[in-house]
């Protein structure tokens, strides 16, 4: 494929990304929908729903908080500094034509550099193994960004001591990254493997599948439990706090192993672009090129 | 039961207090947005400005806006995180005379006795229901800072039409629906983390 057509393609699938929602999160949020039976919370939930219905025949932005961007990418044949500069520029042009929200501000100087790419910024991590070119786009906003969190516990720790380090960050974030959330949790043996695994379990699994490993599915359930028992709730006001939690984990060192919560508010926006040859596909969406 | 009210701006004191903790509101007429560096910049120069305060709602939020035969239209809004705001608003309702203020997540007691002092609410808007909220704006009326403070900081000055739901979370009696909320989940994080040791 040309690397202008990547380009296109690659703009197309920011704003797809941007002002749609993958079809496990709708559904997801559509089944709460259904059970919920109190007012406010079926008020709210209807607002989101049709928020983003507005957002997918409209063409507009589901958040004005359009967030960072993050690109998982699997290179296929590809060279990493091509795609790199196809990555910045297209979201460059994004920024103008959809239109994102300049979101991207100089540290030092505290400028606003107003098309969403700066010093690192958008964050590309070159995933391992695929024969094809595969490009996962991840748009994270500041609200649920707010509340992400890191313990450092004893290699020791048990289930216990990780449920707790879990369910008492889920209840300081209370009702700040607009719940209902999906919630990730990393265990690893380094801050910043935590950290990037609880990222990776939030936004790379889709809601509803569990993870391989019989103990870490179990505790994936036992987590979602507990985190609704909690009864946050929709937007603070009770009712489903959390619509999934995945668990991901790196083999810990032998004296700590280090937590990492990171939560998505109820808008997880995701997309997978696939491209073989010149076949292009988007994956687990509701809307397609 | 939950009250359903709709307001027109200037929205006066008795209207207020007519709002409860629970109550949805949806607002017609004038709101701006103000947050983070905005809030000091309309402390300092609200006499300056060509409109007043009076009456109107501050919304905690930064928009998407497009320009469209140079005019600036609002693509997407919707609430930001109003905690943030905390250390300021006590004073901004003081001097503004605003009747409410809208955002998302809460705010902390120096707003609750705010809002009871000086007559005024605090309410959330569906966070992320930016597409939605977008087309309740009718027109942008002004925009100040927008050179100093960039799109998001910017004080835009929106009229709007059935603005809503704003679920109202602390009233003008001091209820706050969120204090309820912290010590709820408090509890109920005991309780969970005792049923662990069982």
């Amino acid at each position: 494929m040309h690397p202008a057509k990547l380009k296109e393609y690659v703009v197309e699938a920011i704003r797809l990304c941007e002002t749609s929602l993958p079809l496990d999160v709708k559904n997801s949020l559509k089944e709460a929908y259904e059970r919920e039976e109190r007012e406010i919370r079926k008020k709210i939930l209807g607002a989101l729903l049709k928020n983003v219905e507005t957002a997918e025949k409209e063409g507009r932005p589901i958040c004005q908080d359009t967030g960072t961007l993050t690109f998982y990418v699997k290179r296929g044949g590809w060279r990493e500094n091509e795609l790199q500069r196809i990555i910045v520029e297209a979201v460059v042009e994004a920024s103008g034509k959809i239109p994102l929200r300049p979101n991207t501000i100089d540290f030092p100087s505290r400028r606003n550099l107003e098309d969403n790419t700066g010093r690192f910024v958008p964050w590309i991590v070159w995933e391992q193994g695929g024969e094809d070119l595969e490009i996962t786009v991840v748009a994270k906003g500041g609200g649920s960004e707010a509340v992400s969190s890191l313990k450092v516990l004893p290699a020791t720790a048990g289930r216990k001591e990780i449920f707790q380090t879990v369910l008492e960050s889920v209840a300081e974030a209370g009702a700040k990254p607009c719940p209902p959330i999906i919630l990730g949790v990393g265990i690893g043996p380094s801050s910043e493997m935590a950290l990037e695994l609880a990222k990776r379990a939030v936004y790379l699994r889709p809601i509803g599948e569990r993870h391989m490993n019989g103990i870490i599915a179990r505790m994936e359930e036992d987590l979602l439990r507990m985190v609704n028992e909690l009864d946050i709730g929709i937007h603070g006001f009770g009712g489903i706090s959390a619509l999934d939690v995945h668990i991901e984990y790196a083999s810990i060192h032998p004296s700590s192993m280090v937590v990492g919560v990171v939560a998505s508010c109820w808008a997880l926006r995701r997309i997978v672009l696939k491209v073989s040859g010149e076949t292009v596909e988007i994956k687990n969406h509701s809307s397609q090129f | 039961m939950t009250g359903e009210h709709k307001l027109e701006t200037p929205i006066g004191k008795e209207e207020v207090t007519r709002l409860k903790a629970g109550d949805i509101l949806y607002i017609s007429g004038e709101v701006f947005t103000s947050r983070d560096r905005t809030q000091k910049l309309i402390l300092e120069n609200r006499n300056r400005l060509p409109f007043s305060l009076h009456g109107l709602i501050e919304f905690h939020a930064g928009p998407i806006v497009r320009k469209k035969d140079s005019k600036w239209e609002i693509v997407s809004i919707g609430p930001t995180t109003s905690f943030r705001m905390e250390n300021n608003e006590y004073g901004f309702i003081r001097e503004t005379g605003i009747a409410g203020v809208i955002g998302k997540g809460g705010m902390g007691n120096r707003t609750v006795e705010a809002c009871r002092e000086f007559k005024a609410f605090y309410g959330v808007l569906p966070g992320g229901a930016a597409a939605l909220i977008a087309k309740s704006v009718k027109r942008i009326i002004g925009v100040y800072w927008l050179e100093e403070l960039g799109v998001p900081e910017a004080m835009w000055h929106l009229e709007v039409n059935e603005l809503g739901p704003i679920t109202i979370v602390i009233d003008a009696f001091g209820n706050d629906l969120y204090e309820d909320l912290r010590r709820r989940v408090g509890e109920n994080l005991s309780r969970v983390l005792k049923s662990m040791e069982e």
